[in-house]
């Protein structure tokens, strides 16, 4: 670690930075929206959604303890803008995910949610390394382009994919990001760590 | 203005050590980490971090916690009150002195 400020900022969000973590929620949606994509009308029978969600609580469990075991515990202080954002965005989201369902406007409401929380975290997390800080806002970038598009005339770009549905295009899209994000922050956040010195 | 040298002279010798600014720079920023963790962040061999801490507790700093957790040893380490108000100030001399250290014309 190149300096004291860097040892301070590891510190402070020791656990966000262990990127690894994001992974199962992020492959999670990815692989339900997958499924609910081959639906077709109600879905009778949930159980693969269901093994799907344990499979991941169990995946998050062992990353959980992999980063215990390698990298130790740090307890957060978490700050009340903090707080006050991570709160907000949770039912910014739900009252998107709410509007979208309905198809009341054209633009993507949750993409824009999906937008802010990458742009969040290439803010909040990732501002001291350029390239991590720079891959969280093209990732948010491309989902703000994505969720105006309609302004543009540019119409369900989802069904390029195969997608039945906008909120199966960006859930799908926030689950990818979610992934690649996780694992680029892993790296970034175990290339960053010092290696083990002699001091006096 | 108080001489650069006499800044120098007044800064607290336990803090002013990298090693161990290092680790009470660590320990504001965050509730408590544990061993492990501190020397993930700071890169000191686990004895330098023992000897580091034991110095840093002895001297009302930091509070270590030993613990089990899934029946193995864990240390958890906090900072003080106190630890965090003299944290604060070794940065603010510091940050003075750089501030004063930039003026300073040699006679």
């Amino acid at each position: 670690m190149d300096s004291i400020r860097q040892t301070h900022f590891f510190a402070k969000n020791y656990p966000q930075l262990q990127g690894l973590r994001a992974v199962p929620p992020a492959l999670c949606l990815l692989v339900i929206t997958l499924w609910a994509n081959l639906q077709h009308g109600p879905a009778r029978d949930l159980t693969a959604p269901i093994l799907v969600a344990l499979a991941c609580l169990m995946l998050y469990i062992l990353i959980n303890q992999y980063y215990n075991r390698v990298y130790g515990r740090v307890r957060r202080t978490i700050s009340h803008l903090e707080f006050f954002l991570q709160t907000a965005g949770v039912i910014l989201a739900l009252t998107a995910f709410f509007i979208d369902t309905r198809n009341v406007i054209h633009i993507s409401l949750l993409g824009l949610v999906f937008a802010v929380i990458f742009g969040f975290t290439a803010f909040w997390y990732c501002r001291p390394s350029p390239v991590v800080f720079t891959i969280n806002l093209v990732l948010a970038i491309i989902l703000a382009l994505l969720s105006l598009s309609p302004l543009v005339g540019i119409q369900e770009w989802w069904s390029l994919f195969g997608l039945k549905h906008s909120l199966l295009g960006y859930s799908l899209l926030y689950g990818i990001f979610g992934v690649i994000d996780g694992v680029i922050l892993h790296i970034y956040f175990i290339r960053s760590l010092p290696t083990t010195q002699e001091a006096t | 203005m108080k001489s650069v040298f006499a800044e120098i002279a007044a800064l607290d010798k336990l803090l002013h050590e990298p090693a161990r600014l290092s680790l009470m720079t660590a320990l504001a920023a965050c509730k408590s980490a544990d061993f492990l963790a501190l020397q993930r962040l700071t890169g000191l061999t686990s004895g330098n971090l023992s000897v580091h801490l034991s110095k840093l507790e002895d001297a009302g700093l930091v509070v270590l916690e030993k613990q089990f957790i899934e029946k193995k040893p864990n240390t958890q380490v906090q900072i003080t009150e106190k630890g965090r108000q003299v944290t604060e100030r070794h940065w603010q001399q510091l940050e003075n002195l750089r501030r004063d250290a930039q003026k300073w014309q040699p006679e």
